[in-house]
C-alpha cells in the first residue's frame, strides 16, 4: 500500500516547513516533497506607503539577513530618487552586507549544520544539536561564537543596532565611519582569519568522511547564477550585473543588467506550498531550475580578488575541476565566502576615502519605477517596487534568496530519500539527512514565502494505485 | 558598543521587546542605567533578547543581573531569583536563548560560572504594539534602582 512518510518540522533552519515522502507499493521512494507552510506577505504590506520607508520596513522581513533585504530595498529607492550614492556610502553599504553574510554563514555552518558534521547523521537526536556540540566540541563551538559576534559587532558598530537597522537609508547611508570604529574593526580581523583557516583546514579534513552525502546531497546538474563585477568577472555581492553558467561552466549569460531580470527569471507557483519557484526562462519551467548561494557564486565567479578566499577557491574548484555540482558543499563554501567577507572589509576600511563624511544624497522622487539586486547570505535578492508621483508604492515584487533554490532544494529532498529512505525500516540517520539535505541550502523562509494570487494549500490523499481519492484546497 | 558596555566584573543585561508592551522593560531599564553614573565595574547591555553571542561576555564577568518582565500578576510586581546553570536542559540557541541555558553555554565553552541573579517584572500587557501598562511603568524606576543596588553589591 501506499504510505506517506512525512517530517514536520523540518528543524534548524530559518522557518517553518514540512517534508512529504511517498513510498510504492514496495516501500521505495516514489516522491519527495519540501513544503513550506508559513505565510509572510511583504509585498502587500508595502503598498500605500512612502517609498523612504522601504528599507526600514523590508529589513523587518528577516532578523538574520536583514541587512540584505535593507540594502536591496535601498538601491530600488535610489533609483526611485534619481540620485547617484556618494562613492564611500556605496563602500560602506559593501561592509556591512559583508558583515551580514559572515554571521550569517556562522550561525549556518556552526550553530544548524557542524552538529551533524561532528555529531554524526546517526546521534541521538536529542544531543545532536547546537547545545550538544558545546558539550562535546567546545572549542568549535567558540569559534562559531566568535565569528557570528564579529559579524554582528561590525554592524552594530555600523549602524547602531544588531537588528532592523535604520542606518542604511535611500540615498546612502545615515552617518559616517569614525576612525575610531574603523580601527577597533581593523584590530579584530587577525583572530577572525585564524579562526577561519582553522575551520577551512578542519572543514577539508572531514570530507572524506562525507563522500556518500556529497554523492547523494541534491548533486545534479543545474544552472548556476550569481553576482560579479560588471569589469572583471570578480565575485560581487552589490552593484554588479547577474552571470548564469551550466553545469559544465559553459558561460550562459555572462552578465545580464538586473534591470533586466524579468527577461530571465519566471515564477511559477504550485498549489501545496507558499513558496514559489523561480527558473531561468530561456530554458522554462521546471527545466531552467538554478541554484543561487555561495555554491553558485563560487561556480559563476571568474575569481575573488582576495588573497586567503581565492588560494582556498582554487582548491574547492579542482573538487569536480570546474563547477562543483553537489549542494553539500554550500557548506565548504560558506567557509570560504566568510573568509572572502573578512578580507574584503579589510580592503575597504583601508580605502582612502572611507571616513569621507559625505554619504547620502538627498532627493525626492523622480522616477516611477526602481529595482535594487545585491547578494545576501543564501543567494541574489531582488526587491523591485512601483511608486505614484508622491513616492507611494503602488507594486512590489521580491525574489528572495530561498525562493531561486526551491526547484534544486526539492529535487535534493528526492534525490537523498531514493538513497537513504527505505520504507521498510525507518531510521533516525535517514530522516535527518533528508532534512539535512534541506540544511545544505541554508533556506531562510521566513524572507522567502509570498504567493501570487490566491493563497493555496492543497491535501491529497492518494490510494495504493497512485490515484487521488480525495482533494481539499484551501485558499 | 558604548562605553557601558565596555569592561567590567558585574554585567547587567536588560532584554526584552519594546514593541510588545511591559516586555521592553528590563530593555528601557537597561538603556536608563546606561545614563546614570555607575560604580567601577559595572558594565550594562541593552538587548532585544538574549543570544548565543553573550555567553563570552556573561564569561568575562563576575556577577551577571539579568533584566526581564514575565506574564504574571500583580502587574509591577518584581521578583528576585538568583540562577544556576540549566546544565542537561538544553532549550534552543538559534534565536532567543534563556538566562540559564546561556549561563551553561558560558560554562560549557569558556569554562566560566559567573553568579547570576535575575530580576522580573510581572505583567499581563504583552500585546504588539502597545505601549508600557500603568503598572510596568511605574515599576520601571524600582527596576533601575535594584538593579543598581546589586550591582553595588556586587562591584564592590
Amino acid at each position: 500500500m501506499t504510505r506517506t512518510i512525512k517530517i514536520d518540522p523540518v528543524t534548524r533552519i530559518e522557518g517553518h516547513s514540512k517534508i512529504t515522502i511517498q513510498l510504492d507499493e514496495d516501500g521505495q521512494v516514489a516522491d519527495a516533497r519540501f513544503h513550506v507552510t508559513q505565510y509572510r506577505g511583504f509585498e502587500k504590506i508595502g503598498e500605500g506607503r512612502p517609498f523612504y520607508e522601504m528599507p526600514g520596513l523590508m529589513g523587518r522581513i528577516c532578523g538574520i539577513c536583514t541587512i540584505s533585504h535593507s540594502l536591496a530595498s535601498a538601491l530600488a529607492c535610489d533609483e526611485i530618487m534619481g540620485v547617484r550614492v556618494p562613492d564611500t556610502a556605496v563602500k560602506l553599504r559593501k561592509i556591512i552586507n559583508y558583515a551580514s553574510i559572515l554571521q550569517s554563514h556562522a550561525l549556518s555552518f556552526y550553530y544548524l549544520s557542524a552538529p551533524d558534521f561532528l555529531l554524526g547523521m546517526e546521534s541521538d537526536p536529542a544531543k545532536r544539536s547546537l547545545f550538544g556540540l558545546l558539550q562535546s566540541h567546545p572549542d568549535v563551538a567558540r569559534d562559531g561564537v566568535a565569528l557570528r559576534r564579529f559579524g554582528q559587532q561590525v554592524i552594530e558598530w555600523l549602524a547602531g543596532k544588531r537588528i532592523h537597522q535604520t542606518w542604511i537609508v535611500p540615498g546612502g547611508v545615515a552617518s559616517p565611519l569614525s576612525a575610531e570604529v574603523r580601527d577597533r574593526i581593523l584590530a579584530e580581523l587577525p583572530h577572525i582569519y585564524e579562526i577561519l583557516e582553522r575551520g577551512i583546514v578542519s572543514f577539508k579534513r572531514s570530507l572524506e568522511d562525507y563522500r556518500d552525502e556529497i554523492r547523494t546531497f541534491a548533486n545534479f546538474p543545474t544552472l548556476f547564477m550569481g553576482m560579479v563585477d560588471a569589469e572583471n568577472g570578480l565575485m560581487e555581492m552589490v552593484n554588479g550585473r547577474l552571470r548564469v553558467v551550466d553545469a559544465r561552466g559553459q558561460m550562459i549569460v555572462e552578465g545580464f543588467d538586473v534591470h533586466d531580470y524579468p527577461t530571465y527569471i519566471g515564477e511559477a507557483v504550485e498549489p501545496w506550498t507558499y513558496l514559489k519557484f523561480p527558473y531561468f526562462k530561456p530554458h522554462g519551467y521546471p527545466d531552467g531550475i538554478y541554484r543561487v548561494g555561495p555554491l553558485a557564486r563560487l561556480n559563476i565567479a571568474d575569481a575573488l580578488g582576495t588573497p586567503r578566499a581565492e588560494t582556498e577557491w582554487a582548491e574547492f574548484r579542482e573538487l569536480n575541476r570546474n563547477v562543483v555540482l553537489s549542494s553539500f558543499h554550500y557548506h565548504y563554501a560558506r567557509l570560504i565566502e566568510m573568509m572572502h567577507c573578512a578580507e574584503r572589509i579589510e580592503q575597504l576600511l583601508n580605502e582612502p576615502d572611507i571616513l569621507d563624511e559625505r554619504v547620502r544624497a538627498q532627493a525626492g522622487p523622480n522616477a516611477e519605477e526602481g529595482i535594487g539586486v545585491v547578494e545576501a547570505p543564501r543567494g541574489t535578492l531582488i526587491h523591485h517596487y512601483k511608486a505614484d508621483r508622491q513616492g507611494r508604492l503602488t507594486w512590489s515584487n521580491l525574489i528572495v534568496s530561498t525562493t531561486h533554490n526551491n526547484l534544486a532544494m526539492n529535487r535534493g529532498v528526492l534525490q537523498v530519500a531514493k538513497q537513504y529512505v527505505d520504507g521498510t525500516r525507518l531510521t533516525e540517520g535517514m530522516l535527518n539527512r533528508v532534512e539535512a539535505v534541506i540544511r545544505t541550502f541554508d533556506p531562510c523562509l521566513s524572507c522567502s514565502t509570498h504567493a501570487q494570487d490566491q493563497l493555496a494549500l492543497a491535501f491529497e490523499l492518494i490510494g495504493p494505485d497512485g490515484t487521488v481519492l480525495d482533494e481539499v484546497k484551501r485558499s | 558598543m558604548t562605553a557601558t558596555e565596555q569592561g567590567g566584573a558585574v554585567l547587567i543585561i536588560g532584554y526584552g521587546n519594546t514593541l510588545r508592551g511591559d516586555d521592553g522593560l528590563g530593555l528601557l531599564a537597561a538603556e536608563r542605567l546606561m545614563g546614570l553614573e555607575l560604580p567601577a565595574g559595572v558594565r550594562v547591555m541593552a538587548r532585544h533578547q538574549l543570544a548565543l553571542e553573550l555567553a563570552e561576555d556573561i564569561a568575562n564577568a563576575g556577577v551577571v543581573i539579568f533584566l526581564d518582565a514575565r506574564a504574571g500578576s500583580p502587574p509591577g510586581q518584581i521578583d528576585y531569583t538568583e540562577l544556576e546553570p540549566a546544565r542537561g536542559k538544553p532549550g534552543p540557541l538559534e534565536h532567543h536563548v534563556e538566562p540559564g541555558v546561556l549561563l551553561a553555554a558560558a560554562e560549557a565553552i569558556y569554562g566560566a560560572t559567573p553568579r547570576a541573579f535575575l530580576l522580573t517584572v510581572r505583567s499581563d500587557s504583552f500585546e504588539p504594539g502597545a505601549p508600557l501598562s500603568e503598572a510596568g511603568e511605574a515599576s520601571l524606576p524600582e527596576l533601575v534602582e535594584r538593579a543598581l543596588r546589586l550591582a553595588r553589591e556586587h562591584a564592590a
